[in-house]
């Protein structure tokens, strides 16, 4: 046999020993699989219809959303993409818990936003800060503040460094609960003359403006100036003006976090600076503009159900004479960045004004041009959610203090003690009417 | 729950230090046994007991495809390379051993040494091991390889109260003894580096996950003990009773005293009974962790979660062409509650599940699970998702 004759033979006999080997199998393989095609069939068939039944019980099995208006976390309408992806970002941002490796502390009252803001609404009465100072009444011992580093108190610390304690010396502590921070964008938006409009109107309600002093990284460009301090509007006294010094102040404060505005830690009241050794500033300028910008755009939750005992409660809480400080609705002017802003009536329930509320709701605690008895009318939308937002208990005014709605309206004194007496003096249906109305908002 | 006094977390490690004590007086001649130490555990891994010299090597894999949505949300739908793990056993002599196993976590995320123990038979019921150990803390720690257990997820009470994969380096022994002819008590026990500070330092609130200690250096210098009993009346029951205790903080630098010392102990309770179709499995665990007063009412200082596990085979040899192939249908109930002073920030979760293995080492999951999430002040948030896996061994 010749050689090639040979290989030939040889390579016939690899080829056909290499399809043997793999046909055979597959043969078999095919056969056993024709045999099992009944059980393939019914595994597929059973497959397919669990898929098709959990896609039709899809908000049941997989959990549905809330309804629009329903919560205080959701975004105004009409965004654009860019400003939902910036709401996005400071939605994380605002999330966040902060670990001691991350530059929570030394000192802090919580470590994220959301401790003292539950779900973008009102704060626990245990995560509730204090603030402390010294005054004669009218005049801060602004000496004390710096010595004791700050007026807020920082209760909280991290391992090895113990927490702050009030000074026994201070005359006043603040207690209170973290607002709601839904429709600040909003309340940012109004217009200072809309609000300075409302300003002592001349019917026994004061209304009083609060003109603070600003950080000058957060005043934005064409804004009123009113010898040198601004319109404040933000916080139980109104005393922040802008919404990013707002969360600037509450990242240092309340966070112990620093940033570009306040790039050194808190000074400890008992110890003097510290620190924890992380490089300052621990956030970016970018976050906390993030955050501001998600604040913005968060928008208030929908009104209620109105049945006709709403209705009646409405004319009643106009009629005694709540709605004088608890303005039903204002109007915004042109926001700058965000359109969605512009042009809207705004149903805060607020003059965003400060007035005199008496000695019971009284902390003596002097914030800017706000006294110990002056008080931001706080807006009461989202009323009706506050309950379901903090676990079934409503905490109702600065403090927390009530979980009835009754009762918070008869700590009101001062100013709105006039109100007060009249909501007394109505019958035990009109009452309920008023309550429900609230309870709408 | 009443509250773990310090006298009964010394007591269990006590305990645990008498009941070794009693397994080495133990006659050398006890009764032998063909089971492995850990079902599942070190040195019962599939691929790597076929040796032809020495070390064997061996491994598994593990990939999942995830749908989570949270309120209404999806959050996921991804593909996750979650783990590749490396086996290696060497015998080095009759009574001398090396198991390793190494861990690559999402890729090459993060890679872990996740076990590398020397082991040395004293007798046929006390072996010393040394090295970077699994600690035994429930019985879920032990035994989570991807490919062994039925649902994609761990239970969570054993990612977060035992922090699955717990891995220390210490010493110690463990051993088997025998009181009748079907029945079997099994003791770990070591000193071990411990947790640290990251507990409280490192994540948000008590996160006994973020203090997984260090393997090369204790953070001050006090061994914590861990050790488990198991014990089994039949072959086919186990009941185990687990613990591990010790200062976790940094409370010396240099010989300065900077802080109080402060103790964490978890104390697990496990259970397994198998047949040939069904298997219960569960276990239960609660920590205590000091923390300062200042963190008081912010981070926990107690948590305790549990899980109750039901697996039920079937379809064997479903396939003619797959004689080795079954599936099993699995329903597991879990809760843990991060704080138990406080009413809300717990969870609970309901998983159901159908798997298909075409040979007991490799296991196709497809499971579905629902949870309910309470934060801090009560408020409830849901979540679910469909899995689907795919884990073997090779």
């Amino acid at each position: 046999m010749q050689q090639s004759e040979l290989y030939f033979t040889n390579s016939s006999i690899i080829l056909i020993r290499f399809f043997l080997f793999f046909f055979n199998p597959l043969q078999r393989v095919h056969i056993l699989v024709l045999n099992n095609y009944m059980k393939l069939h019914n595994l597929i068939f059973i497959f397919h219809f669990s898929l098709l039944t959990l896609f039709i019980g899809c908000d049941t099995l997989f959990t549905s959303k809330p309804e629009t208006g329903e919560t205080f976390d959701q975004t105004l309408e009409g965004l654009t993409r860019t400003q939902k992806l910036a709401f996005a970002r400071g939605d994380e941002a605002f999330e966040k818990t902060f670990s001691v490796i991350e530059g929570l502390g030394p000192i802090f009252v919580q470590p994220s936003c959301e401790g003292c803001h539950n779900g973008d609404g009102k704060g626990h009465p245990r995560t509730n800060l204090k603030r402390f100072q010294k005054n004669d009444g009218s005049q801060v011992d602004t000496n004390f503040t710096i010595q004791y580093g700050g007026a807020q108190l920082q209760q909280r610390s991290i391992p090895g460094i113990p927490p702050e304690e009030i000074p026994s010396q201070r005359s006043a502590i603040s207690t209170r609960s973290g607002p709601p921070v839904f429709g600040m964008g909003l309340i940012e938006a109004i217009d200072d003359a809309t609000i300075l409009a409302n300003v002592d109107s001349g019917d026994g309600i004061s209304g009083k403006a609060n003109f603070v002093p600003a950080h000058e990284m957060a005043i934005p460009p064409n804004v009123n100036s009113y010898n040198g301090k601004y319109l404040g509007r933000f916080g139980r006294k109104s005393g922040t003006p802008f919404l990013l010094q707002q969360v600037a102040t509450a990242y240092l404060q309340d966070m112990g976090i620093t940033s570009e505005f306040f790039p050194q830690e808190l000074q400890h009241a008992q110890l003097g600076t510290m620190s924890e050794n992380i490089p300052e500033p621990e956030v970016s300028f970018s976050t906390l503009n993030d955050v501001a910008n998600y604040l913005r755009m968060l928008a208030p939750p929908k009104r209620g159900k109105i049945t006709s005992q709403i209705k009646l409660g409405d004319s009643l809480f106009t009629a005694i004479g709540c709605a004088n400080c608890h303005i039903p609705k204002m109007q915004t002017g042109i926001h700058p960045t965000i359109a969605a802003l512009s042009n809207k009536q705004v149903h805060l329930y607020s003059d965003l004004l400060l007035h005199d509320m008496g000695d019971e709701l009284a902390d003596n605690f002097i914030e800017g041009e706000a006294n110990g008895k002056e008080w931001r009318t706080t807006p009461l939308w989202g009323l009706r959610l506050y309950a379901e937002n903090l676990g079934g208990t409503a905490y109702y005014l600065h403090d927390g203090r009530t979980n009835d709605l009754k009762t918070a309206i008869l700590f009101h004194g001062g100013e709105a003690m006039s109100a007060r007496n009249l909501f007394n003096a109505l019958s035990n249906a009109d009452k309920e009417a008023v309550l429900a109305f609230l309870r709408s908002l | 729950m009443k509250r773990f006094t310090p006298i009964l977390h010394h007591s269990i490690i006590i305990f645990l230090v008498i009941f070794s004590n009693i397994v080495f007086a133990q006659n050398d001649d006890s009764i032998k046994t063909s089971n492995p130490f850990v079902k599942g555990g070190a040195y019962d891994k599939p691929f790597v007991t076929n040796v032809f010299s020495k070390t064997a090597i061996g491994g598994y894999v593990e990939t999942v495809f995830k749908i989570e949505r949270a309120d209404g949300i999806t959050e996921e739908i991804t593909f996750e390379a979650r783990r590749f793990n490396l086996f290696a056993h060497s015998i080095i002599s009759q009574r001398t051993r090396f198991f390793t196993e190494i861990e690559f976590e999402h890729g090459t995320e993060e890679i872990n040494i996740e076990f590398a123990a020397l082991d040395f038979d004293i007798t046929s019921f006390a072996t010393f091991r040394g090295g970077i150990i699994l600690s035994p803390l429930g019985k879920f720690n032990l035994t989570h390889d991807a490919p062994l257990n039925e649902l994609t997820d761990r239970p969570i009470v054993s990612t977060e109260i035992i922090p699955t994969a717990l891995s220390e380096a210490g010493m110690g022994f463990y051993g088997s003894l025998f009181p009748s002819a079907n029945s079997r008590l099994t003791y770990e026990l070591y000193a071990v580096n411990g947790f640290n500070d990251g507990i409280i330092t490192n994540g948000s609130g008590t996160q006994i996950r973020e203090g997984r200690g260090d393997v090369g250096e204790d953070n001050n210098q006090l061994p914590s003990f861990v050790g488990r009993m198991g014990y089994s009346p039949l072959e086919n029951v186990e009941l185990g009773l687990s613990a591990h205790s010790g200062i976790y903080n940094t409370f010396n630098v240099d010989g300065l005293e900077i802080d109080d010392k402060r103790n964490l102990t978890i104390a697990a309770f496990d259970w397994e009974y198998n047949t040939e179709e069904f298997d219960f499995i569960g276990e239960y665990a609660r920590s205590t962790i000091e923390i300062q007063k200042s963190l008081q009412g912010l981070f926990a200082e107690r948590q305790q979660g549990m899980y109750a596990q039901c697996n039920y085979r079937f379809g064997k040899k479903y396939f003619s062409f797959l004689p080795l192939s079954y599936f099993t249908a699995v329903a597991r109930y879990e809760f843990v509650d991060f704080d138990t002073e406080l009413k809300g920030d717990a969870l609970q979760n309901i998983t159901f599940g159908i798997n298909f293995r075409p040979t007991s080492d490799t296991v196709f999951k497809l499971d579905y699970h629902y949870q309910w999430n309470w934060n801090r002040v009560d408020v409830v948030g849901n979540a679910a998702g469909i899995n689907f896996g795919v884990a073997s061994y090779f």
